[in-house]
């Protein structure tokens, strides 16, 4: 009885703290725009001046450009394979290779992930592989992994920016165009904001 | 103190997710408020009687977990009519919604107690204070009268989830 009613207790406490921080979260996210003064106004257009005319100078360098913003848009992947391996010695190798590219050891990552056996090989190990090439800087071995897999939303993303890495801007836009429409709210964002990155 | 924590981390929580995660912002700010609520409730029930790290890598540590626990469930399936019928009759599952009706039987009954009992009981079952300082902070005459009344508090919630069953 007394484990129930602290249950209880505390399923109601989750609840009211729940309403009160997406109260909160309202408060924080909406009042930004309004309050903003005229002084502040005048400071954010001087800030997006500043911004336009930062970017019509980069824009005027092409030959680095779309490589830079692929380089600032890339995030590796998070580690959502090893988390629920345990076991077997093969299994504890997915674990390790994943490990490695958790710490960013990418080499080492790749090697581990190709040389796993095949009960473990699978469409989403390749996207890691091919998402911890492109961490290397080698878009082009990316570009061949990630052509083999699947159109999902990640796999389509991460070979939008190896085409960009590779100088295949046209291929880039196009996939993005797709990814812009597709369902995927999260890789959908990111491709609105690389297009407008590169218009 | 909870607003406070949840303001105070919140820019920094969303820069850092966002880089690493691939969630749009309305599931971030979800799973950032269950972090914190989270953080608020191990403190509570002392679960975390002290940190060996900051306030910020802990609460986003919790986050990270409940983000990896999200994309997991991303990436599972719907089930197929085969699986859909072995799960609607696995004993465990049975097994856990009598323990949700259960949950909801005392939770209404809670409800149906006056305020002063809910925060009897509250205090003393959730926060464990202490019956001197309940009634310190209830302005109770003495501990005795809190013991007294939480056992009335206690009967009446007895009869309340007796009388719907």
């Amino acid at each position: 009885m007394e484990n129930k009613l602290k249950d209880a207790f505390r399923k109601e406490m989750r609840q009211r703290m729940k309403e009160r921080l997406r109260e909160v979260e309202e408060e924080v996210a909406v009042p930004r725009i309004r309050r903003l003064s005229v002084g502040r106004w005048l400071t954010a257009a001087s800030v997006v001046l500043l911004l336009g005319m930062a970017s019509w100078y980069w824009l005027a360098t092409p030959s680095v450009q779309p490589a830079a913003i692929a380089q600032s848009m890339f995030a590796p992947l998070p580690n959502v394979l090893a988390p629920e391996v345990r076991g077997t010695a093969a299994e504890s190798a997915l674990q390790n290779a994943m490990q490695a590219y958790q710490i960013k050891r990418y080499p080492q990552a790749i090697a581990s992930l190709k040389q796993l056996p095949d009960s473990l090989q699978s469409q989403e190990v390749q996207l890691y592989i091919a998402t911890a090439m492109l961490a290397d800087n080698n878009a082009q071995e990316a570009v061949q992994v990630l052509q083999t897999l699947p159109p999902e939303a990640a796999t389509q993303w991460y070979l939008c920016l190896a085409y960009l890495q590779t100088g295949k801007q046209e291929e880039a836009i196009a996939l993005a165009e797709q990814l812009r429409q597709s369902n995927d709210t999260f890789y959908r964002e990111r491709a609105d904001a690389l297009l407008r990155a590169l218009q | 103190m909870v607003e406070r924590l949840y303001r105070q981390h919140r820019p920094s929580f969303l820069a850092w997710a966002r880089r690493h995660y691939p969630l749009n912002e309305e599931a971030l700010l979800d799973v950032y408020q269950d972090a914190v609520i989270i953080l608020y409730q191990n403190v509570v029930e002392e679960k975390v009687t002290e940190l060996r790290s900051t306030i910020s890598t802990y609460l986003f540590g919790i986050a990270k977990n409940l983000i990896l626990k999200k994309l997991r469930q991303q990436k599972r399936t719907p089930l197929g009519l085969d699986e859909i019928s072995e799960v609607a009759v696995a004993p465990q599952f049975v097994q856990r919604s009598d323990q949700e009706d259960q949950q909801h039987q005392m939770r209404q009954a809670l409800n149906r107690l006056g305020d002063a009992c809910r925060q009897i009981l509250e205090f003393f079952y959730y926060y464990e204070y202490s019956l001197e300082v309940i009634a310190e902070r209830m302005a109770y005459k003495n501990a005795n009268t809190v013991k007294a009344q939480k056992h009335r508090c206690m009967k009446q919630l007895e009869k309340e989830i007796g009388s719907r069953r």
